[in-house]
């Protein structure tokens, strides 16, 4: 498996749209934190105790450290994900389209082994989005934080730090093998990140059952079976890791989402069936040449 | 001697397109054996079937002795193949792009610098696969098929768009894998080639083997005499069909092809001859190995 991954992660790591697609996470990254810091620095005189002071303090605790690491991997787990599509689409999808999947197989034809050490080399790079990301972030909330006060320990900030980067990684795996899924069941990039975007919007617009939610019971709980109400979980989990406070921002109703083990539990199932599908198309259907 | 590739009954079924149709053919150990068929003939699926990478409807395809469909792993660990067009990564260099299929098979690293000098593109290694001309392609793709010191090697037109003097050159390469003991299944359209390359031959139409074995015999099978007469042919025509050695007879471009063993020209001149037949032109005739391939595929 360990030279199957060195052969992906050559073939990824030089690979211009993994570059293009780094420098453009980490410029963004960057423009949220200048984003918030100019909010908190213009807005920093209300008055205490209103909803906006809060608010205020909540984008200051965001700019700097420990807090500012919660910022990395929320961007990690927002935007990152879109990122994560595109790169899984283009992993994937381009073997079809060069025809070097047919190269490769016919060399190692153990389709189980390829589609794990790809998947595997994936996350790799998430993996190392993110700590590229967070290296940026901690350099960034050093010098921020000599402009406005720091809240909370910056020791207990990077003790979290391995699980908090684990965490975003684990939300990042159903979009990356979902998208896996369609880019094969499609055998195209492009139905790869038409598959995987589109679910992400879906996800996110899941209203009607939203406010079937309201009604409680057994609504409630179906509605928690969805995987964005999963993540939900386990991204406010890392918020709270680094200090930050989601609820002063955002109007979700935090206290209504899954526990923390049902949430792990319910992702876990989604990637697992996720890939089982993805697997089962790649061994079962021919692998044609060049598309 | 154990087969190298051995296929039995072997389809393939697109839908109601048959591919392949019950394929049985064998090719011994060291064999430069030719695959021929006109385009959509399912040569390319056969090769495909013969690598796992398209499953077959039914009958089943043994290289090296072990079951694609069952043992994949130990079927082709000592094969190398190229399949139509080279696919390769088009921002990597031609050593990256052979270091990621060293890696995926886990072989020695050192074999990258012998198979491109194997092809020559030793001094092309570090430039990117996308400024190669066809030609280099062709040759990269040959060097990846050589990468795991293949047993088997399988070429789908391995000169296709090559200029005279890199055909050449990947003739003598096949030529030199062939002494050192490889076994070459050859699939193409260039039937001179074949014709030098290869001992035995398969013919595929529509998926169906119509013609197989060496090609001296197919070669032989086309032997015989051509006449030309100045005159009425009709004459010519009667003589001959009333000799119990002569075989069929056919008009071909103003002249009479017979099939009898060229050895009887001389008979066949003086028997015109005599009974006044005017003859222009008499020789011995013997097709080529793309006679014999139009022949045998127009049928």
């Amino acid at each position: 498996m360990n030279h199957l991954i060195a052969a992906e992660w050559l073939k990824l790591t030089k690979r211009p749209l993994t570059r293009i697609l780094l420098a453009i996470f980490v410029a963004l990254l960057l423009l949220q934190i200048a984003a918030q810091f100019i909010f908190a620095s213009m807005l920093a005189g209300v008055g205490t105790g209103s909803s906006l002071a809060l608010q205020v303090a909540e984008y200051q605790r965001r700019s700097v450290l420990p807090g500012i690491f919660g910022t990395a991997l929320g961007h990690l787990n927002g935007l990152g994900g879109i990122f994560a599509v595109i790169l899984t689409a283009g992993a994937m999808g381009s073997e079809y389209s060069w025809g070097t999947l047919r190269t490769q197989l016919a060399r190692r034809p153990d389709r189980a082994r390829f589609l794990i050490a790809k998947a595997l080399t994936i996350l790799l790079l998430l993996l190392l989005a993110g700590l590229v990301s967070l290296v940026v972030a901690g350099l960034l909330g050093i010098l921020l934080g000599s402009l406005i006060p720091t809240s909370g320990s910056v020791v207990d900030g990077l003790a979290a730090l391995p699980l908090g980067l684990l965490r975003a990684l684990f939300v990042l795996l159903p979009y990356v093998l979902l998208t896996l899924c369609f880019t094969i069941a499609g055998r195209s990039l492009l139905a790869g990140v038409a598959g995987g975007l589109v679910y992400l919007v879906l996800e996110g617009g899941f209203g009607a059952v939203a406010a079937f939610a309201q009604l409680g019971g057994i609504w409630r709980q179906i509605y928690n079976l969805t995987i964005g109400q999963n993540i939900n979980t386990l991204v406010l989990l890392n918020a709270h890791a680094f200090g930050l406070q989601p609820e002063q921002i955002a109007p979700t109703a935090f206290e209504s989402l899954p526990s923390p083990l049902q949430a792990v539990a319910v992702v876990l199932l989604y990637s697992a069936s996720f890939f089982v599908t993805a697997l089962y198309l790649l061994r079962k259907r021919d692998i044609g040449g060049a598309g | 001697m154990e087969a190298v590739i051995h296929t039995e009954e072997l389809t393939k079924q697109f839908g109601r397109h048959i591919a392949v149709d019950r394929l049985t053919l064998t090719v011994g150990p060291g064999e430069v054996f030719g695959f021929l068929g006109p385009n959509g003939a399912g040569k390319t699926t056969t090769i495909a079937m013969l690598l796992g990478l398209i499953r077959p409807t039914s009958g089943r395809a043994v290289v090296l002795g072990h079951d694609v469909q069952r043992e994949p792993q130990a079927a082709l660990a000592r094969v190398g193949a190229m399949i139509e067009a080279p696919a390769f990564y088009p921002y990597l260099s031609a050593y990256d792009n052979l270091l990621v299929l060293v890696r995926m098979g886990g072989l020695p690293v050192a074999r990258i610098d012998q198979a491109l000098a194997a092809v020559e593109l030793t001094s092309r290694g570090r430039d990117q696969f996308r400024t190669f001309s066809q030609g280099m392609r062709q040759r990269l793709a040959i060097a990846a098929a050589l990468l795991a010191d293949p047993q088997l090697i399988l070429l789908d037109e391995p000169t296709n768009g090559l200029d005279p003097a890199g055909q050449h050159e990947i003739r003598e390469l096949i030529r030199n894998l062939a002494a050192a003991g490889r076994t070459i299944f050859l699939s193409g359209h260039q039937l001179h080639e074949i014709e030098q390359l290869c001992g035995r031959v398969a013919i595929l139409k529509q998926g169906r083997l119509i013609a197989e074995g060496p090609v001296a015999d197919l070669l032989h099978q086309g032997r015989g005499v051509l006449v030309r007469i100045q005159g009425e042919v009709a004459q010519a025509l009667e003589i001959l069909r009333g000799l119990p050695w002569v075989g069929a007879l056919e008009q071909r471009d103003g002249a009479i092809l017979i099939d009898a063993p060229p050895e009887r020209t001389p008979e066949i001149t003086a028997i015109l001859a005599g009974a006044g037949v005017a003859i222009q032109e008499i020789r011995a005739h013997s097709e080529t190995l793309e006679d014999v391939f139009l022949r045998i595929t127009s049928e």
